[in-house]
């Protein structure tokens, strides 16, 4: 028994209530172990005096002295709190820069909102921010939610983020999504990958590779084709990748993104007839 | 007058105004821009959405409470033409010289008069109505016995009895505590029952936060009610340095906190971090800034509520990165993180010596730092947490946490790992220090660097 043992018990009482405390044998019992230990100093000897007379059948006005003994117990217990002690950890290095952009909360904190919490008309929040080209975007702590904003249950919002995040950073926020980039896993993956399709062609190997490797899960090489689109210069790798023993939803992906050429194609071809 | 965006920022009411009065001065809203010879007061026309144009002025006759008008019919003040006024002199626009015109001549003299009337009435010693006193207190006495009898009751049933046909109920006794101006033991039983409502998923911690709560009411009652009864006995007025007065639903003006010595003249503060919550209980959005009294390094709050019913009419704090020169600055009594507030401020540019000085301030020991977290956590009626200004060696991880090291110290932290490795290492930070399941816990707000003050919170 010790005193957090009973703060537990005498907790436990006041929820239940203490109409019932006389039926209460754990907190008889914690009591009594407790009177056990009550001589080691003077505050364990009044808690157990401040406690005692809950044990005792005769006593009146039991709840009064519960709020008592758990105003008192709770101050110790507050008194006894220790720091942690990890075992084994690893240092994080900061070694930005000192210019770190900063802006006021009435600038950012409707992003902030709109990045960290759920509920609906935040992404429209985000998107008129991108549109107006406000310099949100610029302020670092922004762009750590935008980061955690590519992966968000709202897919739409994800995909926005992703464009941003790779807009507005380019190169750097690629390399960063491409680094531990895990080919065989699903929704995350999928996320960065439809983030660093707004890189375009660019990234085509990239896609390519993923999209050939029949280790990669089902879901990011159907990413990584969605994100070939880029290029119709794709199409023959595409085709050459139909031929092979590949997941249906791959090959109604290749089907997908050809018909989407097509579409391309004769939208081109109206234009400039109509130029004409 | 030193003009930045963030002073105009702080003076603007909400984020829209501080938009909307930049973009009038980006797209050449003003079609004449004029000044007093004295620098004094700046005046121009503005269009607007209506026919004529609008007379807009920013009146600096006293530096530290600048008054801003505009003949525009919208009800903010400032509005956003005075905002873009202001954008125009941080621009460095041209403004010419121009006599004072007649009806801001009348208003200043007019301000000038109340001022003086207002000064001659602070000076008076005020005398308060000793009957008028002791009926409100016999009042809050009676309202203290209700609450003792919510306590009881809750008590007796167990903390889960609130819910069900007790939530009706007692909604309408926290109601009724406004008519005995008991406003926080109102608060917080206002506060158990959306905890309760609320809380239904996680019964265990609910519970807890409910017997927070209601320990919190028993200590309230208990003294509050030993210390009506006297100052009723001996009719005194309970006008003294003590805390607890708001907990009995005492209110101070400034004029009393003047009066009881609880201001300082000349004080610069600076703010170490700024956050904004949403208070369900209340329906209230509540702006508190921690700022740092760069004279004596105490770390203060300020504390702006803001209703939603009342949204549009109080202005809204925001982050500030200046130097705040505060000729008057008022002080609520307390033990740690004091609440501080001023009528008046003159901004000025943070330097390299103002942060030297704030690193100064840190403290090297953090085990006293936690003694003070515990001595002032283990008081029910105190807040939950303490923010200190503390030096660090570096932060860690290990699977579960990350940890703030201050020498052979480890303090759990809610930060994550990615934003401080958006950051350059830091001399000292300021953490909110608080206790959970018997653990030392720390939010961290801000680091200070040798060159800037980098928040990781707003």
């Amino acid at each position: 028994m010790n005193i957090f043992d009973l703060q537990e018990r005498l907790h436990n009482s006041a929820f239940v209530g203490a109409g019932i405390i006389g039926e209460d044998f754990r907190l008889k019992k914690a009591i009594d172990e407790f009177g056990e230990i009550s001589s080691k100093n003077a505050v364990f000897t009044k808690i157990y005096q401040l406690v005692k007379p809950l044990n005792d059948d005769s006593t009146e006005d039991k709840k009064k002295i519960l709020l008592d003994a758990i105003t008192f117990v709770d101050a110790v217990c507050a008194t006894l709190a220790v720091t942690a002690k990890p075992e084994e950890t690893t240092e994080i290095e900061q070694n930005a820069e000192d210019n770190v952009v900063m802006l006021r909360r009435s600038e950012v904190g409707a992003v902030i909102t709109a990045l960290t919490t759920g509920g609906s008309g935040r992404y429209q929040i985000v998107k008129n921010a991108y549109e107006s080209e406000s310099k949100v975007f610029e302020d670092y702590r922004v762009r750590e939610y935008l980061y955690n904003g590519i992966f968000d249950q709202y897919s739409e919002m994800g995909i926005l983020c992703g464009e941003i995040f790779v807009k507005k950073f380019g190169k750097k926020a690629v390399e960063f999504l491409k680094k531990d980039f895990d080919k065989k896993g699903r929704t995350e993956s999928v996320r960065k990958l439809q983030a660093i399709s707004f890189a375009g062609a660019e990234e085509n190997d990239f896609y390519k590779s993923l999209a050939s490797d029949s280790e990669t899960s089902a879901s990011v090489r159907c990413a990584a084709v969605n994100a070939m689109r880029c290029d119709r210069e794709n199409r023959s790798f595409l085709e050459a990748l139909s031929e092979e023993k590949i997941p249906a939803t791959l090959a109604t992906e290749i089907k997908y993104t050809f018909a989407f050429w097509k579409r391309q194609e004769e939208e081109e071809k109206k234009k400039q007839a109509e130029n004409k | 007058m030193n003009i930045t965006e963030d002073y105009i920022a702080s003076l603007a009411p909400n984020a829209s105004a501080v938009t909307n009065g930049k973009k009038i001065s980006k797209t050449g809203g003003f079609v004449s821009l004029h000044k007093s010879p004295d620098s004094t007061l700046y005046y121009g026309e503005c269009s607007g959405s209506g026919k004529s144009l609008y007379s807009t002025s920013v009146d600096f006759i006293d530096e530290a409470s600048p008054v801003c008008r505009c003949s525009c019919p919208s009800r903010q003040i400032p509005c956003k033409h005075a905002v873009g006024l202001l954008f125009e002199i941080l621009s460095g626009k041209t403004f010419e010289e121009g006599e004072v015109p007649e009806d801001i001549a009348k208003k200043r003299e007019k301000k000038a008069n109340a001022e003086e009337k207002k000064k001659e009435r602070e000076s008076k010693p005020s005398k308060p109505n000793k009957t008028t006193a002791v009926n409100k207190m016999k009042k809050q006495l009676e309202g203290l016995e209700i609450v003792e009898k919510f306590v009881d009751e809750v008590i007796t049933r167990g903390i889960s009895s609130v819910m069900g046909t007790g939530l009706a109920t007692y909604l309408e006794l926290a109601k009724d505590l406004g008519n005995y101006y008991l406003i926080e033991p109102q608060n917080i039983i206002l506060n158990i029952l959306y905890t309760m409502k609320k809380g239904a998923k996680e019964p265990e911690k609910t519970n807890e936060l409910v017997l927070k709560d209601i320990i919190k009411l028993h200590s309230i009652v208990k003294k509050g009610k030993e210390f009506l009864k006297d100052k009723i006995e001996k009719k005194e007025l309970p006008a003294e340095d003590d805390a607890f007065l708001e907990m009995i639903g005492f209110t101070w003006k400034l004029t009393q906190l003047k009066e009881l010595g609880l201001y300082r003249e000349n004080a610069e503060l600076v703010q170490l971090s700024f956050d904004v919550s949403y208070i369900d209980s209340r329906s209230e959005f509540l702006d508190e800034g921690i700022w740092i009294d760069l004279q004596t390094g105490e770390i203060s709050k300020t504390e702006n509520h803001r209703p939603t019913r009342a949204m549009n009419y109080i202005k809204e704090e925001d982050s500030f990165f200046d130097v705040a020169c505060v000729p008057e600055l008022c002080i609520y009594p307390g033990d740690s993180n004091r609440r501080v507030r001023w009528d008046k401020f003159v901004p000025r540019n943070l330097t390299k010596d103002d942060i030297m000085k704030i690193i100064d301030f840190a403290s090297t020991d953090i085990q006293a730092v936690i003694k003070n977290v515990k001595n002032c956590i283990k008081n029910p009626l105190s807040t939950d947490s303490v923010v200190s200004l503390v030096r660090y060696d570096k932060f860690v991880r290990d699977d579960k946490n990350v940890y703030i090291v201050c020498g052979d110290t480890y303090i759990a932290t809610d930060v994550s790992e990615n934003m401080l490795k958006k950051i350059p290492s830091a001399e000292c930070a300021v953490t909110e220090l608080y206790i959970q399941d018997g653990k030392i816990c720390a939010n961290v707000l801000s680091v200070v660097t040798d060159k800037n003050i980098i928040r990781l919170k707003y």
